[in-house]
């Protein structure tokens, strides 16, 4: 009887504490929320760059890297080395599989050096190829030269542990990430992701799109000048031979001598 | 409204006053001196982040509305010399021509790079030095001892060769009598130089202009200036058909401000001296010749760099 009583308790009590301690995780992976703010983003007459605010709700005790990738595409890239003792163009290097723009946040800067992690420099290093004038020895070199190349124009950002993070309801922790995308990003859609991870694992991901279009005056006169380049190309002739004439007249006018 | 304007061929967001200043400054060079000022324009707008492809083709639409302007207010000063301008451009449409091939063909060969910025430095240095060493000898006061009976200036032999050339005519404008096979050749040398070197060539025709067909100074950048405006409308077409690389925002801003410095250039350029004039030039191209030759030397930042440009 108090044989049976204990067992009784023993099982309730294991009851309770898995389903306390799945609970969690649990409304947690149902929780995991990634919010864009804005949703699109236009490049207008006036675009001089943008902000996107990235928010997720993951698991409290959980770690967590937002990434913001642009499609893939082709750099064409020119090598600099010395010849006869002068600094020029030695060769062209191509890099493919490779994202326009790679901005990434860790909650903690460890995640950054996980092994055979799926986010980072190094991945992206894994994920793409490099061809044309370079020895295989010289590859590692002339990625983190791509790498420098492309942080020195705000494309490429690396920032572990600038997350934002404060507690959330059950059990949850919603975090904040402003990124800079600058005036120079290209149209295309774009992807903004969280991955949670927890023990050295990736438990969950959600992944959503990011459109970036042209719109108004620069969508109109990209257009023009790539399905209708010969009337582009006069039509720019014929606004700067205005432009001249009517300065020459207006000077003409005013009579300076 | 932010200053800042979205460029949308060169993909760049780009501050306005930036522009109108870049433009101002560079046609105020173009309307003193008759160049296109392609030299200075491209290199500047690289710095600001244009990609070099798009820098160097709206520079070209911008050049056809600062020439338009300098070459109209050179005409109602009686400067310009079409007669000339038209062999000119004729030799440097053909020389031209010959030039794309020619580093068609370097580029197979592998070293077009280093050619073409050894032909941009030697350029720049020879056309400078001499430009400035000659000009500042004239400028100096001669002595008195020195002017005695005017005799007649034997001929060199440049002089007679190009006495000899055949159908010598006559070129009011500029007061000199030459043969036509003259302008076309040396048209064709400097059509071939900016075809390497990728610009305008405004600053080697206005040398070769004073210095080898004999051209008074004034007359030499209204000419030049109207030999400019016929390559640069070519160059603004053929960019936007073959390479879509022309950006009519960016150009509209450089040419507010371009066509703007011309005519402030044309006025300030009566008031010097032909020799004044020269020696500002001569200057300018050392200083351009200097910047390049340290780019060259200096290590470079980082040793990749997009391709697109020269």
């Amino acid at each position: 009887m108090q044989r049976r009583f204990l067992l009784g308790r023993l099982g309730l009590f294991l009851l309770v504490f898995v389903v306390g301690g799945l609970l969690p995780a649990m409304s947690g992976a149902a929780q995991i929320d990634l919010l864009l703010n804005p949703t699109s983003i236009s490049i207008g007459a006036f675009f001089q760059g943008a902000e996107l605010k990235v928010t997720a709700v993951i698991p409290r005790d959980a770690e967590a890297i937002i990434e913001v990738r642009g499609p893939n595409r082709e750099e064409h890239l020119v090598r600099k080395g010395r010849r006869w003792g002068m600094w020029m163009n030695t060769g062209d290097l191509t890099i493919s599989d490779i994202p326009g723009l790679y901005l990434y946040a860790l909650t903690n800067p460890d995640l950054a050096t996980m092994p055979s992690a799926p986010w980072g420099f190094t991945a992206l290093e894994q994920q793409s190829q490099i061809t044309g004038a370079v020895q295989p020895e010289g590859k590692a070199f002339f990625f983190k030269q791509f790498i420098a190349l492309k942080e020195s124009e705000g494309m490429y950002i690396s920032k572990p542990g600038s997350i934002v993070a404060e507690p959330g309801p059950e059990g949850t922790k919603r975090l904040t990430k402003i990124f800079w995308l600058p005036a120079r990003v290209p149209p295309g859609v774009y992807q903004v992701s969280v991955r949670v991870v927890q023990d050295g694992a990736v438990v969950m991901e959600k992944q959503q799109e990011l459109r970036i279009d042209k719109v108004g005056l620069p969508s109109l006169l990209w257009t023009l000048a790539h399905q209708q380049a010969t009337l582009y190309g006069i039509v720019a002739v014929i606004i700067a031979l205005a432009a001249g004439f009517l300065m020459g007249f207006f000077f003409k006018s005013k009579g300076a001598h | 409204m932010s200053l800042n304007l979205y460029l949308p061929i060169a993909g760049q967001s780009v501050n306005i006053i930036l522009l109108l200043g870049l433009g101002g400054m560079v046609g105020f060079l173009s309307g003193l001196f008759g160049v296109g000022g392609g030299f200075l324009l491209t290199p500047l707008l690289m710095m600001v982040g244009i990609p070099p492809t798009v820098a160097a083709a709206s520079d070209s639409n911008q050049i056809v509305a600062a020439s338009t302007s300098g070459t109209y207010a050179h005409y109602r000063l009686g400067n310009v010399d079409f007669r000339m301008g038209l062999l000119l451009l004729v030799g440097g449409v053909l020389g031209g021509t010959l030039g794309v091939q020619l580093i068609k063909v370097l580029r197979r060969l592998g070293d077009a790079d280093f050619v073409i910025k050894i032909t941009y430095v030697l350029m720049l240095g020879t056309v400078g030095s001499y430009m400035f060493v000659e000009s500042l000898q004239n400028l100096r006061p001669r002595a008195p001892s020195k002017t005695k009976e005017p005799t007649v200036k034997k001929p060199s032999l440049y002089g007679r060769l190009i006495q000899a050339l055949p159908w010598q005519m006559s070129f009011g404008k500029s007061g000199i009598s030459a043969s036509p096979l003259l302008p076309l050749f040396l048209g064709a040398l400097v059509g071939i130089l900016a075809a390497i070197m990728g610009v305008g060539g405004g600053f080697i025709m206005v040398p070769v202009m004073v210095y080898m067909l004999r051209m008074p100074m004034h007359v030499v950048v209204g000419t030049s200036l109207f030999q400019i405006l016929f390559t640069c409308i070519n160059v603004t077409i053929m960019q936007a058909i073959y390479n879509f690389t022309v950006d009519v925002v960016l150009a509209v801003m450089l040419l507010l401000g371009s066509t703007i410095g011309a005519q402030i250039g044309t006025r300030i350029g009566r008031r010097l001296k032909g020799d004044q004039l020269k020696i500002l030039l001569a200057s300018l191209v050392l200083l351009v010749m200097i910047q390049m030759l340290v780019g060259l030397i200096k290590t470079p930042h980082i040793l990749l760099g997009y391709k697109g440009g020269h």
